[in-house]
This record gives C-alpha cells, sequence and structure tokens, in this order.
C-alpha cells in the first residue's frame, strides 16, 4: 500500500476517534485506480477506504458547498490549502468550520502521460517510483515522468495553512513555474491565436466541467447562465467559446491557485490551465502577489497602489510629454 | 451473404466512398472528422457520432424584425457517410430515434446519412453487451465490417448498404463465413447479459425515487456536463435565438440534465433544485423512465461517461445499488 | 482604401469622461462620429465580459474611459479599474487577439479637447487596423458539425 494512503487513513481514525471534525472529506477508492472518488468519511471504520488521490488531480473543495452543518476535517496540499485561504478571504467559509491536515505533497500523476495504457490492477507509489500491476508484469515509472503540468509548475508544494502537520517529503519547489506560459510567449501574436483557437477553443464542448471542477467558481449563477444580457452565446460557436475561456480564466486573475482542477476536469483534455498561469505570472511579476498564501493580505482585486503600471493608459499629460 | 476485401484494400474503398466528399471517419481519439487520407479503427474515439443526428448547433429557422416578413425554416442538406462507427454508437441513434420519432430535422439526417460500422476491440469500459446490445447484430448499420487478420469481412444490412460495397471484393468462402461466424459466436458465448432489466421493469417508480442511496452515490458528483455531452444516447436538447442586429436564428443545441438551468421555469420555480435531483434525474430516465416506455434501458455501455467522469462516478455502482431496491 | 468608418462602444464613466465629452460637444469641437457611449458608474463598473461582448456584438473598437487618479468620485474606483484592465490587456495579448482594439484613457471633465482628440486618433488607428473579423460574432445559417477543421 501507498505509504500516504497508510498515512493518511491512520490520522483520519484518530481525528474522527479523538472528535477534532466530525466528518472527513477524503479521495476513497473509486471504480479503477486512477479514478479515485471523494466521500464524506464520518465514522473511524470507514477511514480504511482512504487513499492517496495518486492520478486524480481534482481539488476535493469543489464539493465544500454540499457540505453543511458538520466540522470537517480536510487533508490539504499546497494547493489545497492556498484554496481554502482564498475562500477564507472571500468569506465562503470560517476558519473554525474546518480541521486542517496538512500534508507535504509529492505531486499528483497524470493518466495521459502513461504511454500506452496497459490494463493496470493496481498502482503502488513508492517514494520516486510508480508500479503499475497488469496481468502478466509490473511497470516502474518514476514520478517525475508522470507528474501533472500542474505539479510541474508548483511553488508551493507544502501547505502554507493547517492545524497539524503529517511527516514527509515534499516535491521540490518549481524552477520553472511559467515554462509553459513561456514557451507560448516566445511565438508571434498570430501564432498564439493559432495556439489558443486550435488547443482550447475550438475543441472545447462547453460541458462546463473546468467551472465546476473549480473549486474558486463557486457563483450560484455563472455569468454563461445570465440571459439578460445574455454575455455567452450558448452554442460551440468559436466566438462564443472564446469568449467564455477568456472570462472564466479572468475571473479567477488573482485567485487562481494553480491547482489544475480545471485541467483535470477537462474530458478532452484541453490545456486549459495555462491562461490561468499566464494571469498567475503577471500578477507575480507587477505586483508580486500570489494567491492564498497568507489570511491577511488582500486579493489582488480588492487592493491597489498608486505605483501600478498605466503606461497603457492615455492621458493629456503623457500626450504632450509633460 | 458476405464479402471479403484485403485489408490493403481498405484505402481504394475508403477512396471509392469519398466519391462526393461526404465521407466521415473516426480521427484519432477525440471524434469523428472528414476523411482526409487517414482512418483510426483502434480505440474509442471520446465524443461519438451523436453530433451528426443532433449537432452541437442546428438552425430550425431564421427571421428578422421587419413586420410581415415570415421566418423560413432551415434543413440539413446533403448526404453523408460515416465509416468505422462502433456498432454500440449505431445502437444508440436507433434508441433516440424512436424519441425524436416526428422530429423534422433528425428524420432528415437519419435518411441522409449512411453508417458503417467496424467492430473493434473491446476495451476495458466496455460494457455494451451488459445493456443488450450485441455489435454483431449492426442495429442501425447498414454495413458491418469485421477486420479480421488481414482481410475485411464485411456484411451488408440494408440495401443501400448493398450499393456501397466495394468493387474489390469477393464473396466470403465458406471457411471464411465460419471465421465470422466464430468470432461472433466466441464472443456472444462470454458476453455478460444482466438479468438487471428484467427486474426494474418490475420495480416500483417510487420507492426506487425515494431510495436512501441517491444521497450517497450523488456526493461526489460535481454536476458538470462531461457524460451527458460524451454520452451517445443522451439526446435533451436546449433552443436559443442567436440575434446579431435585427436578424435572428433560432438553433437546437444539446443541453445537459445536470445543469440547474435546465430545469428553471420562467416563474422562477426549478423543480430540481438540488445536485441530487439532478443526478437522480438522469439515472432514473435512462434506467427507468426510457425503460419502462420502449422497453430498453437508454444506455449502449460504451463506457465514455466512466473514463470522462472528473468525479470517478461509476454508472455500475448506480445499477447495482437500483437494481437492489 | 475603401471607406470604412469604425464603429467604437464607449464605457464613460459618469463624472469625468462623460462631462468631458459633454464639454467637446458644448464647445464645438468636432470628432469622428463612430462613438457610441455608454455612460456607467464608474470606469470600475466595466467588466472584461461587458468589453468582449461590445466587440462580439460587432464593435471594431471599445474605449474605456474614466477620472485621472485621485480624482475619482468614490475616491479609489479607477485605482480598482487600473488593475483589472492591466491584467484584461495581458490576457488579450496573450492570446493575440488585437488588444489594440481596446483603449484606455484617463479624461476629466475639464478636458473637452482631449477627449475630441482621443476619440479621433482611436478612430484613425481602428481605421488601419480595418474592421473587427475575429472577434464578431456571425450569424450561419449551417449546422456546427465539423469541430475540428
Amino acid at each position: 500500500m501507498n505509504s500516504l494512503t497508510f498515512k493518511l487513513r491512520e490520522k483520519a481514525r484518530q481525528i474522527l476517534k479523538e472528535g477534532q471534525a466530525e466528518a472527513i472529506l477524503a479521495f476513497t477508492e473509486g471504480p479503477t485506480p486512477f479514478k479515485p472518488r471523494l466521500a464524506l468519511i464520518k465514522s473511524p471504520e470507514e477511514a480504511e477506504r482512504i487513499v492517496w488521490p495518486g492520478f486524480s488531480g481534482l481539488n476535493p473543495l469543489t464539493l465544500w458547498p454540499k457540505i453543511k452543518d458538520i466540522k470537517t476535517a480536510i487533508f490539504a496540499t499546497g494547493c489545497i490549502s492556498r484554496t481554502l485561504a482564498v475562500l477564507i478571504k472571500e468569506k465562503q467559509l470560517e476558519r473554525e468550520e474546518i480541521y486542517v491536515v496538512g500534508v507535504p505533497c509529492p505531486g499528483l500523476l497524470d493518466p495521459q502521460k502513461i504511454p500506452d495504457k496497459p490494463e493496470i490492477k493496481k498502482i503502488d507509489e513508492k517514494e520516486e517510483k510508480i508500479f503499475f500491476e497488469t496481468q502478466k508484469e509490473t511497470k516502474v515509472f518514476l514520478r517525475r515522468e508522470l507528474l501533472r503540468e500542474t505539479c510541474l509548475s508548483c511553488r508551493h508544494p507544502s501547505p502554507t495553512l493547517y492545524d497539524e502537520i503529517l511527516e514527509g517529503e515534499s516535491l521540490t519547489p518549481s524552477k520553472i513555474p511559467f515554462s509553459r506560459v513561456e514557451e507560448l510567449e516566445k511565438l508571434s501574436s498570430e501564432e498564439r491565436a493559432y495556439w489558443f483557437f486550435e488547443k482550447i477553443v475550438s475543441p472545447c464542448i462547453r460541458c462546463y466541467a473546468c467551472r465546476n471542477a473549480c473549486p474558486l467558481c463557486y457563483c450560484p449563477q455563472c455569468f454563461v447562465d445570465d440571459s439578460r444580457p445574455q454575455w455567452v452565446g450558448k452554442t460551440r460557436d468559436p466566438i462564443d467559446n472564446l469568449l467564455y475561456h477568456l472570462v472564466r480564466a479572468f475571473h479567477l486573475a488573482g485567485r487562481c491557485v494553480n491547482c489544475g482542477s480545471c485541467e483535470a476536469a477537462c474530458p478532452l483534455g484541453l490545456p486549459l490551465q495555462v491562461l490561468n498561469q499566464k494571469l498567475i505570472k503577471e500578477a507575480f511579476e507587477n505586483f508580486t502577489y500570489e494567491a492564498g498564501l497568507d489570511l491577511e493580505s488582500p486579493l489582488l482585486f480588492d487592493t491597489y497602489d498608486e505605483k501600478d503600471p498605466d503606461d497603457f493608459i492615455v492621458t493629456a499629460k503623457r500626450k504632450t510629454g509633460g | 451473404m458476405r464479402w471479403v476485401l484485403p485489408r490493403k484494400d481498405l484505402e481504394s474503398w475508403l477512396v471509392f466512398l469519398n466519391r462526393d466528399e461526404n465521407l466521415i471517419v473516426p480521427d484519432g481519439s477525440q471524434g469523428f472528422l472528414k476523411y482526409q487520407g487517414k482512418v483510426f479503427l483502434e480505440g474509442k474515439p471520446r465524443l461519438s457520432i451523436k453530433e451528426f443526428f443532433l449537432p452541437w448547433r442546428e438552425p430550425l429557422l431564421s427571421f428578422e424584425a421587419i413586420p410581415g416578413v415570415i421566418p423560413t425554416p432551415c434543413l440539413p442538406t446533403g448526404k453523408k457517410i460515416i465509416f468505422g462507427v462502433l456498432p454500440c454508437d449505431a445502437k444508440a441513434i436507433t434508441l433516440i430515434a424512436r424519441v425524436y420519432e416526428k422530429d423534422l430535422h433528425f428524420q432528415e439526417r437519419l435518411r441522409n446519412t449512411v453508417l458503417i460500422g467496424v467492430i473493434r476491440k473491446k476495451e476495458e469500459s466496455c460494457f455494451c453487451t451488459a445493456m443488450g446490445v450485441d455489435p454483431f447484430k449492426g442495429e442501425g448499420l447498414d454495413i458491418l465490417v469485421l477486420p479480421k487478420d488481414d482481410i475485411l469481412l464485411i456484411e451488408p444490412l440494408t440495401p443501400r448498404g448493398k450499393e456501397l460495397l466495394p468493387e474489390g471484393a469477393r464473396e466470403a468462402s465458406t471457411e471464411e463465413e465460419n471465421l465470422y461466424n466464430e468470432a461472433m459466436e466466441s464472443f456472444r458465448k462470454t458476453a455478460f447479459v444482466s438479468p438487471l432489466w428484467e427486474k426494474l421493469k418490475k420495480t416500483e417508480l417510487l420507492p426506487l425515487y425515494e431510495a436512501p442511496f441517491w444521497e450517497e452515490l450523488s456526493f461526489p458528483c460535481l454536476n458538470c456536463g462531461v457524460c451527458t455531452y460524451l454520452c451517445p444516447t443522451c439526446y435533451c436538447f436546449d433552443v436559443q435565438d442567436e440575434v446579431v442586429g435585427a436578424k435572428g436564428i433560432r438553433v437546437r443545441l444539446p443541453d445537459s440534465c445536470m445543469f440547474l438551468l435546465y430545469s428553471q421555469h420562467a416563474s422562477g420555480h426549478n423543480p430540481r433544485k438540488t445536485p441530487l435531483a439532478r443526478f437522480r434525474n438522469r439515472f432514473m430516465h435512462k434506467f427507468k423512465y426510457y425503460l419502462d416506455e420502449y422497453g430498453e434501458p437508454l444506455c449502449v455501455g460504451c463506457g465514455r461517461c466512466n473514463d470522462a467522469c472528473p468525479a470517478g462516478i461509476n454508472l455500475w455502482d448506480i445499477l447495482k445499488a437500483m437494481g437492489e431496491v | 482604401m475603401s471607406t470604412f468608418e469604425p464603429k467604437i462602444v464607449a464605457f464613460l464613466c459618469n463624472w469625468c469622461s462623460y462631462a468631458g465629452a459633454d464639454l467637446a460637444g458644448v464647445s464645438r469641437r468636432p470628432y469622428p462620429p463612430s462613438l457610441r457611449i455608454v455612460r456607467v458608474p464608474c470606469s470600475s463598473r466595466v467588466t472584461p465580459a461587458m468589453i468582449l461582448s461590445a466587440l462580439k456584438a460587432g464593435a471594431d473598437g471599445v474605449l474605456v474611459s474614466g477620472c485621472h487618479p485621485g480624482d475619482c468620485h468614490y475616491l479609489t474606483g479607477n485605482l480598482f479599474a487600473r488593475r483589472r484592465f492591466f491584467m484584461l490587456r495581458k490576457l488579450l495579448e496573450f492570446v493575440g487577439l488585437e488588444p489594440e482594439r481596446i483603449a484606455f484613457a484617463w479624461i476629466s471633465a475639464s478636458e473637452g479637447d482631449f477627449f475630441a482628440e482621443v476619440v479621433k486618433e482611436f478612430t484613425d488607428k481602428l481605421r488601419q487596423i480595418g474592421p473587427n473579423l475575429k472577434f464578431r460574432k456571425v450569424l450561419r445559417r449551417e449546422p456546427f458539425e465539423f469541430p475540428y477543421l
């Protein structure tokens, strides 16, 4: 068994026995090893179902609106704890409502990166190695070969906000956090427009999995559902797809914590996270801002600085050179 | 009678089929695409052929905001041939056709589309036989192709399918006929046929509706539209007016019962306000309402929903729970 | 070149820029008739969805204008807006979608002349870029079936 799974189960049993929380929101064994499923664990016996999510990039806080009137504990890696911080700042939940167990994150894996997926019976993770047991043989991969793009760009794999923390070693913070964005920035404007249409706008089927999988997209009525005015058309028209993706990314500017839940949920595997990463990069470079690192500092768009860049704004003074 | 075509002649058949430049073939893994010299007959395309019968955007009529101008209807035009269809996808179209029996646009498309099915290797996520689908029956198909070693065994199923047989094909010898029959029998022998349907037909509606398992099973569901959009049998639609200036087009597009807006009334009332209610409706529709109406479940067991669900929800868990009521 | 007259949707803040436009009119300052003005309470009322859906509806350019920093009727509204527009511009630049079609300006109520100048220059620039084809939504009578072509 995965050593992290073992640790999580042990901790879950302890929490439920000692009563720091009445329930635990955690991944449990799903239909296949690639598809762990979130559940609300309420008794120490049930804790045996908990697993380390390995291949699921879904952010468990997405289901937070479904949890009511019960003190809940959660296992928080770096991105989950930062999501929590943003949600608390936005008054979506109180700090006291949730008991946070920090987990140093070894990084999550991307099933799309497995070359010719065999019929896998069992997956085992041991530190740097991943074992796939098929009917015939056991294949071994190195963890870094299978890491999600999001995790490869992660700057904060260790939790920033927790009540207690599990022991263990986390991923080294990424030295190339914006590599995917920078690669595209090297291209010309036309090439980028082509990339955007080719990779995101035209294949998107508008299933809204990216929106619903995002823990920070909690609006009761999304802007795409507005009918008066109707900002976005409902069909797969390229212009409407474009508008949807731009506004979706922009609504997460200064809030997105780079958890990659949207990308993991996309049924067509589109690189949606790149748009968010661009905004994260700009916020970091221009405003030295990163979302969800603490509970005190204001969100990016909740504050301003008089010295904010404004050379793109036309003024009379700038025109006359005065 | 069956026909045999050497596999190396497949391309010339495709070129023959494409003589009106209206051939559509599977494109790698994403979906189906116009024929451009390549065809992928391995693996399961993520999107089914549903989009050629219930397109992502089906214009119904165009109108102008000028008094006296009568809206003009838009009808689909042109014939299509789709090659490499999964037999389960074709079966799904026959299931939808029962509901869209009197729908002008759907029936027009059905009349103008020839489906050529290819039997593929069973994948881990496939469970068509459990849903009462037999790929060798070729329901909804015009031609069924079974690739075997270096030959293609071709069975025309309809008169219009017979017209599209490849020129280089020869009649199958008794040996080759046996090859086909063997493959069919060995498949049918291992097929798992679920006894669930007879049971579910007799189950009372209300206890199923009020069963306690819905709450636990629907908990992980994100209420996104992945399963309904990828499902080859989900047929719900939305109607929208696309207006630019004084001109507009009324279009029909796929909708998903997982969305809050799907059941929203103009009054503001929403009968399926909770995520649980929407989740329950999808499966009750597939495995109870449709079953009661037409005697078959509204599912062909292609496994796309299980493959794509970001929350790891599995149809079988729900079916198991429904069967126990 | 053809006689292309761009259409510009202008979101003007009620307290400065709208008054500036008014002053341009009162002082008989000519500027191109390309503008369609939407009066908003403050430049920070303008959301990306508004700007993008104006382009989608067929506008060739969008002008957003508010008070100078420090002059905002709501004290700091325009400073919040500035950050937002900065990020929006970066995002549009990134996906290669003609950010030149969106212009931002600080125009006070006393700058009638300058308002006319901004509109004139922006219109000239849009004449050079040409009509908005990338962003505009067109009505199609054909069904949408081949998304990968």
